[in-house]
């Protein structure tokens, strides 16, 4: 199991949650809020490594930080 | 040799970044541009942001090069976001008339919605009432030397006078 750890002032809750959703196909993820981190474990569930599916996770969660936060 | 603290551990590279230098908002520009090629992860430790570089599978790069270009990328993004604050009211003011432009003169539902009574009853919003010459501002046309010079000439003259030495008279 891989624990990632996001620092809430530069990815937004919401965009971490999005990529949970859409790669919970290939693992399993738990997420939780501290207080100055949001961890998310994660744990493959397909042929997909887990260093694989946490940096691709970081990558979306990254991603739509950023384009959400152009939006606004 | 760069001015950035970079350590580089299995296959990843971190580049650290100093937000009083480059703001956040150049650092995300900086790795949005990135993450097709790589995985990028943010973490922030006092006051400097740390950028963790790792190829992608595949990626034809080096990780040198990778360092080398993010630097000069958020380098730019910082210098466009410092062009853009400094200019940022003339940005505005240069928005605001193109728009004012673009909306054009009332038309006639602005007319319709008019309250007109007898003090704006002969108010002129759409300019139909001036001259086109007043409208348009067109300059008149010279008078020619020859024909400046006979009028000056016969300032006093009638004109069914018969001229001098006539045959006709």
């Amino acid at each position: 199991m891989i624990e990632l750890r996001f620092d809430p002032d530069l990815y937004s809750g919401n965009a971490i949650d999005e990529a949970a959703k859409l790669y919970g196909e290939f693992g399993r993820f738990q997420l939780e809020r501290q207080a100055d981190a949001y961890i998310v474990r994660v744990e493959t569930t397909s042929d997909h490594s887990e260093q694989t599916l946490a940096d691709e996770l970081a990558n979306y969660a990254l991603g739509m930080t950023i384009e959400n936060r152009t939006d606004e | 040799m760069t001015e950035h603290e970079v350590k580089q551990t299995d296959g990843a590279v971190t580049i650290a970044f100093d937000e009083g230098l480059y703001p956040k908002d150049a650092v995300y520009g900086a790795a949005y541009i990135f993450i097709d090629r790589c995985y990028v992860k943010l973490d922030r430790e006092g006051d400097q942001i740390r950028v963790r570089l790792k190829l992608k599978a595949g990626a034809e790069r080096e990780l040198d090069a990778l360092v080398g270009e993010f630097e000069n990328e958020i380098l730019g993004q910082a210098w466009r976001r410092m062009i853009t604050d400094e200019n940022r009211t003339l940005i505005e003011q240069v928005t605001t008339q193109a728009l004012a432009g673009a909306a054009g003169p009332p038309g006639l539902d602005d007319l319709l919605d008019m309250n007109i009574d007898d003090e704006t009853a002969f108010d002129d919003p759409l300019g139909i009432a001036m001259s086109w010459e007043d409208k348009y501002k067109k300059v008149q046309k010279a008078t020619p030397f020859d024909e400046r010079t006979e009028e000056a000439a016969l300032p006093d003259a009638e004109p069914d006078a018969p001229l001098q030495g006539d045959p006709k008279a």
